[in-house]
């Protein structure tokens, strides 16, 4: 049981966190030919982009509604009007995904009006889905935005059930912020063990992974789930959260369809890994594969490896509740200390991390306990606070100072085994002799001998 | 070498083994055999002499598999990290190239690094080619002014014991005795007296350790003429002859020069280790009776007295989370009774101790400590090990590095306690160091989840598998009849 604190300081010098549309605009990337359209100013747009961009090396198709001085007192309507116009003229995407922004919400915009407006106006562009979703920077963070933006997905295109008969079950799985592309292509070999068939919310790993496409230009994201597997959704038999941010959305498709809802955290050790496992074949009927025994087998063997140097070190957290929910129980599982975790946000399970305690705040409440910590897992950010005198193992956003960040897997026994290793070399790699070099005063170097010639050599 | 040299090196008149119709160490068995050549020992107990050059005589193998994987440390020059070798090829050993080429690696390695000394090691191959490197090493000596010092003990010439005693006598014949100490300086903290000067003989200074010794050393006036070898400097061992009193740490393989430096320079000595509270302590007095000096017992006695019990009470919580515990020690020598005390110390029964390389006095010690049921393993198969683990419920088995995978892969906690190992257990806080490494592994939680057989296996009942699921979720499934 971990104590949670909210820190409460008028300055904040290493924020953890950043803007919920920036998680929304990341999520909508999940989903086919989408165009993420953030109702607010140029800046508002140019940050988010560039901070996704850094991290994921890849175009981000983020637009905006230009809200210039004139707007700003007037009222954006128009803008937002004016940019669906051109989106779906221009582009004719799938999907738009609205947010807003700290300004335009100050503003009091009704963007569901506006939408609702420009639908009722322009017939000719139905095709194009529009849904908006609330993301003022001034509540919540990355993660907060992410799940609103997966929530607005599933409850405004989830389509009553079919009723239609299925050769393979349906499973809704809604993915964390905190899961990679690796992580969700494992979680998607997983399920089709089971021969079940996903619609992921989002699915980063067809459009972020880091792949060429055949065309030079793209406006909208590269791929992902489409619209239509989200329509149907209603026709699943369970939804899988991955991520406790999540939760409200799959506890709605409970309410509204009766779907029961299953979940592991985010997939990561032992325990989550046999759950999520049983719970598969439950659903499925289907037996265990083997090769799953043997994915857990060699998650034993990885975690006998690495006790020698991670059972009983200090690991301090820094990162959004579902990753850091995610770490700690992995390390838990290693007998890893956490004296300190820090997030950005309240979220159910923070309680209960086997942590001392839990600052919602930055990265800096995690610098007053870095003496006591061999460790920490966190972004570029803490490493910039952190190295060379604490290692930090990269998770979450942004990274930016290294490659492959959507190729880092987490999840399942290979992920889990993979973390453990990272962390065990990540030790290793700063390892410093436990003792002290003593040199005696009374030690004497070879200048101080005098050499003899003695019988011997002279033989 | 010759057969009869390797004989005579075999016949070690200090060592108890040494006697009846087994001479020396026992001949290893094709087909059942674990540990190294005579070229290991040879190479592993002169590499801490840090600042030679180290030129490893032979094809690839030899160098290649072991350069710079040892545990000992050292300051100032780092020379033997580096990996030395001539590195023959077929044309060399075919064209007869490879003395030529020893001579030209030699010339080499002074003009790059111009170390104090170069040591030359034998291996198989040029010595099965009938390789002269002894007179190699005077030439090269004579035209670059340098000791260049032959070590001949190739890997067929015998076990790794054997190695360690070549070379200890190597250093003897050619090393000792080759250079004077300074003057001995007057004592830091009483200048009305000079310091004595002891040696230390197989002391490998693994992970730092013998620094958690050598500060007691200094503080009671003891000078370190030479830790052979362990952060060793050439010229250290050249002086070694002028030791006062000289200690044989851990090791009985190099007792030869223990008994060489009292039969030529009449040094006195005595056998010991640093490991445990107790033989640290008794390491401490075995120097003092030996100096034989009224002044210097008072202040060992007293060194003794603070940090004994600054370490027990150090260890106090340790001992709390640790008492109970059982173990099985599998190691050598005079380690399988002294880590025995020092496991005691920490509250953990040891239920079996391996004496495949232990004396007879080494058992009698056993039986002294363990009473005269003590359970002695004379041969330590993998297998074994693990049975007797399992028959007398060990909690965890201490034993060397090559044991390691083998406890874990039986899903048993295990303590490093060889020369592999990482950390320092040497000295009073090398005993905190022990009890810190103890509880890692004891108490991980890990031990669960591996032994845990997957849920899918345990049973063939899902259900009842899913009962463990958190409450909720059981709930929430339960509910569905997803085959419906």
């Amino acid at each position: 049981m971990a104590t949670i604190t909210k820190q409460n300081t008028p300055l904040v010098t290493q924020p953890l966190k950043t803007s919920p549309a920036t998680g929304a605009t990341l999520a909508s990337l999940g989903i086919n030919r989408c165009i993420p359209l953030l109702h607010g100013s140029q800046g508002c747009g140019a940050f988010a982009k560039v901070y996704l961009i850094q991290h994921l090396r890849e175009p981000i198709p983020l637009q905006n509604t230009a809200i210039d001085q004139v707007a700003a007192v007037m009222g954006g309507d128009d803008n937002l009007f004016e940019a669906l116009k051109t989106l779906c003229s221009k582009e004719a995407p799938e999907i738009i995904a609205v947010m807003t922004s700290g300004l335009t919400e100050m503003q009091g915009t009704d963007t569901y009006r506006v939408i609702a407006d420009f639908k009722l106006r322009h017939p000719e562009f139905a095709a194009t889905r529009i849904i908006n979703m609330a993301t003022p920077d001034f509540n919540g963070c990355m993660q907060t935005g992410f799940a609103a933006c997966v929530d607005a997905l599933v409850r405004q295109l989830v389509q009553p059930p079919s009723g239609r008969q299925r050769a393979r079950k349906q499973l809704n799985v809604l993915c964390s912020v905190g899961m990679t592309s690796a992580d969700i292509e494992t979680l998607k070999r997983y399920l089709d063990a089971f021969e079940l068939d996903a619609v992921m919310v989002p699915d980063l790993s067809l459009s972020l992974d880091g792949h060429l496409g055949d065309d030079d230009f793209s406006p909208t994201s590269t791929g992902g789930t489409s619209v239509l597997e989200i329509e149907q959704m209603a026709d699943s038999a369970a939804t899988l959260v991955l991520g406790g941010s999540l939760m409200n959305t799959a506890n709605w498709l409970k309410q509204r369809f009766d779907i029961p809802v299953i979940s592991c955290d985010m997939g990561m050790g032992m325990k989550a890994m046999d759950s999520l496992v049983m719970q598969l074949a439950k659903l499925s009927g289907k037996p265990v594969p083997s090769w799953l025994s043997r994915a857990r087998r060699r998650l034993q063997d990885a975690m006998l490896d690495c006790h020698f140097v991670l059972s009983n070190e200090s690991v301090g957290i820094a990162l959004e509740p579902d990753l850091a929910i995610g770490y700690s129980t992995l390390l838990s599982e290693m007998g890893i200390k956490q004296p300190r975790i820090v997030t950005t946000v309240d979220m159910a399970g923070l309680a209960d991390l086997d942590a001392a305690e839990v600052i919602i705040g930055d990265i800096a409440r995690l610098g007053q306990v870095a003496p006591q910590l061999k460790l920490v897992i966190s972004n570029s950010h803490a490493a910039a606070l952190f190295e060379p005198e604490t290692p930090v193992l990269r998770a979450g956003y942004p990274c930016h100072d290294q490659f492959g960040n959507m190729d880092l897997r987490q999840f399942g026994y290979e992920g889990s085994r993979e973390r453990l290793f990272a962390l065990a070399n990540l030790v290793l790699q700063h390892h410093q002799d436990e003792v002290t070099p003593h040199i005696s005063s009374y030690r004497f170097g070879a200048e101080h001998v005098m050499p003899v010639a003695t019988a011997k050599e002279r033989a | 070498m010759k057969p009869s040299e390797i004989r005579l090196l075999q016949d070690e008149p200090a060592c108890e083994h040494n006697k009846g119709s087994k001479s020396g160490c026992a001949r290893p068995k094709p087909g059942a055999t674990a540990g190294g050549c005579s070229f290991d020992g040879a190479q592993i107990s002169l590499l801490p002499i840090a600042d030679v050059g180290h030129i490893v005589h032979g094809p690839i193998a030899c160098a290649g598999n072991s350069w710079n994987n040892r545990g000992t440390r050292a300051v100032g020059s780092n020379l033997f990290r580096l990996g030395f070798t001539t590195d023959l090829n077929e044309q060399d050993v075919i064209m007869g190239r490879a003395e030529k080429r020893l001579l030209h690696a030699i010339k080499q390695l002074i003009e790059e690094h111009n170390p104090p000394a170069v040591f030359v090691y034998m291996t198989c191959v040029p010595a099965l080619e009938g390789n002269d490197i002894e007179s190699i090493c005077k030439l090269a000596a004579e035209r670059w002014h340098k000791p260049v010092i032959p070590v001949d003990a190739a890997g067929f010439y015998g076990n790794k014991n054997l190695g360690n005693r070549i070379a200890g006598s190597v250093m003897v014949k050619h090393v000792v005795g080759t250079a004077e100490p300074p003057a001995k300086p007057l004592m830091k903290h009483d200048p009305s007296r000079k310091v004595h000067d002891i040696v230390l003989i197989g002391e490998y200074n693994i992970a730092g350790e013998f620094w958690h010794v050598s500060p007691l050393f200094e503080e009671v006036g003891l000078r370190v003429l030479c830790c052979m070898a362990g952060d060793t400097q050439f010229h250290q061992i050249q002086t070694m002859h002028r030791a006062d009193a000289a200690m044989v740490v851990c090791s009985r393989a190099q007792i030869n020069v223990a008994r060489l430096l009292e039969e030529q320079w009449g040094v006195p000595w005595f056998e010991g280790s640093f490991y445990g509270i107790d033989d640290t302590s008794a390491a401490l007095r075995g120097f003092a009776k030996l100096l034989n000096d009224d002044k210097l017992t008072a202040h060992v006695e007293q060194v003794i007295a603070r940090e004994e019990s600054r370490v027990r009470e150090a260890l106090k919580p340790f001992r709390e989370q640790l008492q109970g515990k059982r173990a099985l020690l599998y190691t050598g020598g005079v380690k399988s009774w002294s880590v025995v005390s020092a496991l005691g110390e920490l509250g953990i029964e040891v239920v079996a101790t391996g004496t495949k390389k232990s004396t007879q006095s080494d058992k009698q010690r056993i039986i002294d400590i363990m009473g005269e049921n003590a359970l002695m393993l004379d041969e330590g198969g993998a297998r074994q090990l693990i049975s007797t683990c399992r028959q007398h419920n060990a909690d965890l088995m201490i034993a060397g590095g090559r044991n390691m995978y083998t406890a874990l892969k039986a899903k048993l906690p295990f303590l490093d306690i060889n020369q592999e190992r990482h950390h320092a257990y040497a000295g009073y806080q090398g005993m905190i160091t022990l009890a810190e490494e103890l509880v890692r592994t004891l108490n991980s939680p890990i031990w669960g989840a591996v032994r845990s057989a997957s849920p899918w296996d345990a049973s063939a009942d899902n259900s009842a598998a899913l009962t463990s699921l958190t409450p909720d979720l059981s709930a929430d499934l339960a509910a569905t009849d997803f085959n419906a």
